[in-house]
């Protein structure tokens, strides 16, 4: 029973090999995107092995940078950031990649939080890994058959619902949706919820061993970089006032600032919070995530 | 050390290599007990000191009590048993305690808040347990020599692998001494059972890497106020992932933990046996971490009076045993809320039982393991939630959110990865009734399957959910 077993998933991973690599639906038009981790995990993969720019520049942060709009970024930008994971992450990833970037932008709000060991542990925990999934495309998260699979029943459900649409239930006035008044947002009750547990957990600062391991490892990062010629720019993205002086954003910001002295580093400016609208006090809803981007973008331009 | 690391497989084999070597074969319980104890190290250095501590307490005990000459044999096994619920209760309820009390802002109840939980104490500290009153009650199969043996220095070091052995030290199996201490003796290379291991690690990291891991990143939003937001449907739909996913993650562990056991010569006893087809409350906690359920019965609710002194004594037996069970779980009001709940479901399904008679047709039982298996699975969500109150949140929108549109995607993703353990639980109830062989005819394939998607379709690897148990 073992041998049989063991000869059978050799067969069929030899079998999803050639899919991968010569079935252009499941290479090209699905992808097991199962929810933020695993986007994370794709996007990373995608710039280890797909990104050939010669020259390019990257921006690395958490969920906040991540909703920067890919459409008004130029082209040979890659957005490196994590929904749910820090600075740390992408500057590591930066470590396997032979063609480095020309500029790497960092957002500071989230730099306290760390690196995340799992994430690191999936895409690369070390070189020979990289080097076979480089090689071995079905062994990226893109390809997780059982991700291709629930995404290829969800697009049929999609549409089966949009030709049964007396089938499909439409929201309600009591659903919790963005409602516009005299031009501003009225704050959803859900909303307020969350901000109010934002302003209750940003309130405590980690301890300082772990601000110190965290901040000396995203610094040596940087600093390796810099000697490699890159350019480094931070960036604060925008979010709820209830939240921009929280005791852990003052305290990213001059542990940052110490570090990295405003005299010798780029900063782009920051616009104040009430200009832009946040679905959960932190992160852009997509029409200020545009305005926010074309503001990055312009002052590119402009200051750098 | 999580199962699934690079770190644990080099340990295992660097362990498992030398382990049937010749000249070796006199030392294999010692290695086991090295191995167990840099297993244990890895993640808390300091607290070794605490499992040591305790399994010398629970050693020198033991064997006072077989050995020792003009002692209260049952004053001896007491005191070991308080002293080891005095560490658990120090270690792990303290904590709970000073915030129930609002005493967390003095210097006492701040110390005691920020007291570290040391990995696995619920488990070994019940092995403690399990030791002494075996010892007293001397279980050895057959009434033979106790299965404490007369060398003070052997008894020690088997006593350490007893309770430090690597494989279930962390999170279970619960080990009972009279069934494990007889099978401490030298170990033969060819006498493993290839096959069983193969099946149970084979599985066990299926559910584990495949399954729960994948599962975890879908339920991750069972918190609040994000599942606020959320369709009716995705809710429901969440919390049936949930089930499938504690599942998996748990019975995925003790699967491996068997296998590994397995490898080195041991048979640790089965700690889940399909418990989602259980008709009742009562076969569901004979299915559901066994070794804990049967610790309880065998050193709580039958020393209470189990079910000898009257209807009335049994029920409340049977929430009390089910109450401490639920604390067992966890410093945290919510887990005695879960553990009362399920012994409100005990009590209540005897007394149904006690005054009506039921036709066992299909039909019935059908029914009857829905609402076995709805109410278990609505009672997980205080293991996901931290608070009460958000539980209530939590089964309020799911009424009140019908008119939200629902998550297509997280539905479908639930519904692939809860399939492989609709069907384990399908054929275990073909394998306990008189269709087995019809699963056992193509087994070979269901494992190739789950080789091939160990390979390309593992999750993010996180710490097994009852690692904080």
């Amino acid at each position: 029973m073992k041998i049989k077993s063991i000869l059978f998933s050799v067969l069929l991973t030899g079998g999803y090999y050639f899919l991968c690599n010569y079935w252009e639906d499941i290479r090209f038009r699905y992808e097991a995107n199962q929810g933020q981790w695993s986007e994370n995990a794709m996007k990373a993969q995608e710039f280890l092995y797909d990104l050939n720019t010669p020259h390019y520049s990257c921006i690395t942060g958490s969920s906040l940078g991540f909703n920067l709009a890919g459409n008004v970024l130029p082209n040979n930008y890659f957005n490196l950031c994590f929904r749910g994971q820090s600075v740390i992450d992408g500057l590591e990833l930066l470590e396997y990649k032979e063609r480095l970037p020309d500029t790497v932008f960092v957002e500071i709000n989230y730099v306290s939080r760390g690196r995340s060991k799992d994430f690191k542990r999936k895409i690369a925990s070390n070189r020979y890994e990289v080097n076979l999934k480089k090689h071995l495309i079905f062994l990226r998260d893109k390809y997780m058959p059982v991700g291709i699979v629930a995404n290829y029943m969800e697009g049929k459900i999609n549409f089966w619902r949009q030709r049964y649409k007396s089938l499909t239930i439409k929201p309600s006035a009591n659903a919790p949706v963005k409602e516009i008044a005299n031009g501003l947002p009225k704050i959803d009750k859900v909303r307020e919820d969350i901000i109010r547990l934002s302003v209750k957990t940003m309130r405590i600062v980690p301890d300082t061993a772990s601000i110190n391991t965290t901040f000396s490892r995203t610094g040596s990062l940087l600093k390796a970089l810099e000697a490699k010629g890159v350019t480094i720019v931070f960036f604060e993205m925008p979010i709820d006032c209830a939240l921009v002086n929280s005791n852990l954003l003052n305290k990213n910001r001059k542990e940052m600032e110490q570090r990295f002295t405003k005299q010798h580093y780029f900063y782009i400016a920051h616009e104040g919070c009430g200009a832009y609208y946040t679905v959960d006090g932190l992160h852009l809803d997509h029409e200020s995530a545009v305005r926010y981007t074309n503001y990055f973008v312009k002052q590119l331009q402009t200051g750098h | 050390m999580l199962f699934t690391s690079p770190e644990f497989l080099l340990l295992f084999l660097i362990t498992f290599s030398i382990y049937y070597l010749p000249f070796i074969k006199q030392l294999q319980v010692y290695l086991l007990i090295v191995a167990s104890l840099i297993f244990y190290a890895y993640s808390q250095p300091f607290l070794l000191l605490l499992l040591v501590f305790s399994i010398f307490i629970n050693a020198y005990t033991s064997y006072a009590i077989v050995y020792q000459a003009n002692v209260n044999r049952k004053m001896l096994a007491t005191a070991g048993v308080v002293l080891n619920l005095a560490v658990i209760a120090f270690f792990k309820y303290s904590g709970m305690l000073a915030n129930t009390l609002s005493a967390e802002s003095g210097s006492v109840g701040a110390f005691l808040v920020s007291l570290p939980l040391p990995l696995g104490i619920s488990f070994f500290t019940f092995e403690g347990i399990s030791l002494l009153v075996d010892t007293y009650k001397d279980k050895t199969p057959n009434n033979n020599n106790s299965f404490v043996v007369t060398s003070f220095r052997q008894h020690i070091a088997n006593t350490f692998l007893f309770v430090s052995f690597f494989p279930h030290l962390i999170a279970g199996p619960i080990l009972k001494a009279h069934e494990f201490y007889p099978q401490i003796k030298i170990k033969v290379f060819a006498r493993i059972d290839w096959d069983g291991a193969f099946r149970q690690l084979v599985t066990g990291y299926f559910l584990k890497m495949v399954i729960a891991d994948n599962l975890k990143d879908q339920t991750f939003w069972i918190s609040y106020p994000y599942f606020l937001k959320m369709s009716s449907e995705t809710l429901l739909c969440m919390l049936f992932g949930y089930s499938m996913q504690i599942f998996a993650d748990f019975a995925g562990y003790s699967l491996i933990a068997l296998g590994l056991a397995r490898l080195f010569g041991y048979e640790l006893k089965q700690n889940f046996r399909y418990p989602y087809i259980s008709a009742t409350f009562a076969d569901f906690w004979k299915r559901w971490h066994i070794s804990l359920s049967s610790f309880l019965r065998e050193y709580l609710y039958i020393p209470l009076g189990g079910n000898r002194r009257g209807k009335g004594r049994t029920y409340l037996n049977l929430f009390i045993t089910m109450f401490l069970g639920g604390l067992w779980h966890g410093a945290a009001w919510s887990y005695a809320i879960w553990g009362s709940a399920h012994g409100l479901f005990l009590g209540l399904e005897r007394l149904t039982n006690d005054k009506f008679t039921f036709n066992n047709t299909r039909l019935l039982r059908i029914a009857r393991g829905t609402l076995v298996f709805t109410a278990v699975t609505f009672t997980w969500l205080l293991f996901k939630l931290p608070e009460f109150g958000q539980v209530i949140k939590y089964v309020a929108a799911i009424f009140n959110n019908y008119s939200i549109y629902a998550d297509i995607r997280k539905i479908t993703l639930i519904f692939c990865y809860s399939l492989p353990v609709v069907i384990y639980h399908f054929a275990g109830y073909l394998k306990e009734g008189e269709k087995g062989y019809l699963i056992e005819k193509g087994e070979w394939a269901l494992y190739g399957l789950m080789l091939f998607l160990l390979l390309t379709n593992k999750g993010t690897s996180a710490d097994f959910i009852y690692f904080q148990f």
